[in-house]
């Protein structure tokens, strides 16, 4: 409470040097230059621990870098190379933003299938969808749109199912293994 | 973040008024023509008993008008009073004519600071408008013109404290809270008197020393720091005589290790008595958060047959993952279901509480825990249907990995910081008020937030992420109306009746959040 109600040391000042002898803390001679030094160290721990966004991550590579391989193995090689698309990943990102990208990579566009009733079938990048219609851009980069009805049939292959069924099944032990491997790919 | 409110009236008055008022004692019938407070009525249902608009003539709604209110997202709902409409962003309010959308009259405040998230609404006395500022006042207008009659500080904005419910109104009581974001401060209730502005008493979410409950914390530096914020305006059982509200999370927020225990009266449900501020009793929903899961969400209040018995209960589905149902009498544990997925509990424990599982707080490396922060739901208003006896909620899917940044046995402010790696779909999910279990799910898309009501017509409206406008069947969730506004509706529908001959119908109004009211 003293610190934000200080402006400019006139109230951490009069504690230091005047102490809290009832609580226990005596008094501090301090030059002003010291005061003003620990005024401002006070003021900055302050704002500082307000900015979250500003707090850092501490390593994340905690796990066991063999356990993660294997992981990797057995659910990822279906879309993801080592030696491929991942070569090189640990050099571009610090590990908590490649443990954030591998869990999501962020927006990709999904491919639909709209099938109407009399027949023609149109496919592309998904665009939007609601429960009243559905757009898309199709191979041609045309932009078309569908009212949905019962009878029109809409199919989603969106690239990121794989990833969001890993998160409703990944244990913490998993994530930190992952990412430990992943950071050995320099 | 965008979004739209909606509000169902019919209100009729002859054309000729006296000038708007609303005496208190009035606030105790049911919801009727009007829509007079954050809620509607004090039951939190959000239920209209107004019939005209039915599944048969939903489709004949149209838009009727809209009103540019500027660039601050409209999260308050609008109360509607003889015919004039009152609503707020931070630092400002507006009255317009309900029938029209014209502007009546505009009220704007120089700001001192305070965090501009958000402004629920505000409140009506009399022929008195009472509303708080993001700088921590509580101000009185005159509900005519606008003009300020007096203002009173209610928290000390150095620390970090600043306003966004929506005041309500028991008797001679204006009940308000400030908020809390990130520095550790005491959350607390106030009640003010509505001629003065002169405080009647306070209530501190965290005990006193001494007081039963200050065991759940280890000292007492922690737990005249721990938080506890009253975001949402709470609900009222007039005949129990007891105020309703639930208790934001504990501070610091994610780094749990410097207050050990649970934490009273943090993210509780608290019943008390609004002439004299002494608690009658809790329920805590999330013993020892670390995920910053206020329990903010509006407590309803409805009265079913449990066991053989009809009993007075209190309802509220839960950011973190859980619906819970209680006596309203004595606070008694009636259920707890789970209407969203969750890895953060082991289970419930003798009195339905969520057994926190220590490995889900944050951790230096990271914790992947679902819900995120945002949670399962949140601030969006729910309703109540005493015809289906089903309770409806907004609902998100989503995933966060929550890391502890500070170790230290003393952290400060958060302490920690989440990244969501999935904001899924939403949805609209109407629960059995008498078992918890979810009867249907209507997907609304990514991003919707919009709450939702309910009314005697048969009819749910709510909205999705793509900017449609729904009118749902309570009873099934299937779609019978919906327009398409745009921009993704942001705060609860609200309905009133308005007799305006040349229209035959009630209407439907809309309340656009980044700048439009509009009138369907």
């Amino acid at each position: 409470m003293v610190v934000n109600h200080d402006e400019k040391g006139e109230l951490i000042g009069a504690v230091i040097r005047g102490g809290r002898v009832d609580k226990g803390m005596p008094k501090f001679s301090l030059r002003n230059g010291q005061i003003s030094d620990l005024v401002a160290f006070l003021h900055q721990r302050n704002r500082d621990a307000r900015l979250r966004f500003t707090y850092k991550i501490s390593r994340v590579a905690v796990g066991d870098a063999a356990a993660g391989k294997a992981y990797f193995e057995s659910h990822c090689t279906g879309c993801h190379s080592a030696g491929r698309d991942l070569a090189g990943i640990a050099a571009k990102y610090p590990g908590d933003e490649l443990q954030q990208r591998w869990l999501d990579p962020g927006e990709r566009r999904a491919e639909v299938t709209v099938t109407l009733p009399s027949g023609p079938k149109y496919v592309g990048k998904l665009e939007h969808l609601d429960e009243f219609s559905v757009s898309l851009y199709d191979i041609q980069g045309i932009y078309r749109s569908f009212m949905l009805t019962p009878e029109v049939r809409v199919e989603i292959q969106d690239p990121l199912d794989g990833h969001r069924k890993l998160l409703e099944q990944l244990s913490d032990g998993d994530m930190h293994n992952v990412t430990t491997y992943l950071e050995t790919l320099k | 973040m965008r979004g739209f409110f909606l509000l169902i009236v019919a209100v009729l008055f002859p054309v000729s008024l006296a000038a708007q008022s609303l005496d208190p004692r009035d606030l105790v019938k049911p919801l009727g023509s009007m829509w007079p407070t954050y809620n509607g009525d004090y039951s939190g249902r959000r239920f209209s008993q107004l019939a005209q608009i039915t599944a048969s003539d939903v489709q004949n709604l149209r838009l009727v008008w809209t009103y540019d209110s500027g660039n601050d997202p409209i999260k308050a709902t609008p109360l509607m009073i003889d015919g004039v409409l009152y609503f707020s962003v931070p630092d400002k309010a507006w009255a317009l004519d309900a029938r029209s959308g014209r502007l009546i009259w505009h009220w704007e405040t120089k700001t001192r600071g305070g965090t501009h998230i958000g402004h629920r609404g505000v409140a009506m006395y009399g022929k008195w408008l009472f509303l708080v500022t993001p700088d921590d006042y509580l101000a009185s207008l005159d509900a005519a013109t606008g003009k300020e009659r007096w203002r009173t500080e209610i928290a000390d904005l150095k620390l970090d404290y600043f306003s966004t419910v929506a005041p309500v109104i028991i008797r001679n009581h204006v009940l308000v809270s400030p908020s809390i974001e990130s520095t550790d401060n005491r959350g607390y209730l106030d009640s003010y008197d509505p001629e003065t502005g002169k405080l009647q008493w306070r209530w501190y979410s965290t005990p006193d020393a001494g007081a039963a409950g200050a065991e759940t914390w280890p000292n007492q530096e922690a737990r005249s720091h721990g938080g506890g914020a009253i975001w949402i305006p709470g609900t009222y059982d007039p005949e129990l005589n007891l105020y309703y509200f639930g208790t934001g999370n504990p501070q610091p927020v994610m780094a749990g290790q410097g207050r050990s225990g649970d934490n009273l009266w943090t993210n509780s449900i608290v019943a008390l008595n609004p002439d004299t501020g002494k608690m009658a009793w809790y329920y805590q929903t999330t013993p020892h958060d670390t995920h910053d899961w206020d329990s903010a969400e509006t407590p309803v209040l409805f009265n079913a047959e449990i066991d053989g018995q009809n009993r007075r209960l209190l309802a509220q589905a839960n950011r973190n993952g859980y619906f819970f149902v209680l006596d309203r009498t004595t606070g008694e544990h009636i259920l707890t279901t789970a209407f969203a997925p969750n890895n953060w509990a082991k289970g419930l424990d003798a009195q339905g509480r969520p057994i926190r599982d220590p490995a889900k707080d944050p951790q230096p490396a990271g914790a992947l825990v679902t819900p995120s922060e945002d949670g399962a739901t949140n601030w969006f208003p729910p309703s109540f249907d005493p015809e289906t006896g089903f309770f409806y909620v907004r609902v998100t899917r989503s995933a966060a990995v929550f890391y502890l940044t500070d170790t230290s046995s003393k952290p400060e402010a958060w302490g920690g910081i989440d990244k969501t790696v999935w904001r899924g779909p939403s949805s609209i999910e109407a629960i059995d008020g008498r078992t918890g279990k979810v009867v249907w799910d209507h997907a609304t898309g990514i991003g919707a937030v919009s709450g939702i009501l309910t009314s005697a017509g048969r009819l749910l409206f709510g909205g999705d992420g793509s900017g449609n406008a729904l009118a749902l069947d309570p009873l099934t969730g299937r779609t019978l109306w919906h327009v398409n506004l745009s921009e993704a509706m942001f705060n609860g529908p609200v309905t009133y009746e308005l007799d305006h001959r040349q229209f035959d119908f009630n209407r439907l109004l809309v309340l656009g959040n980044d700048n439009a009211v509009t009138s369907v």
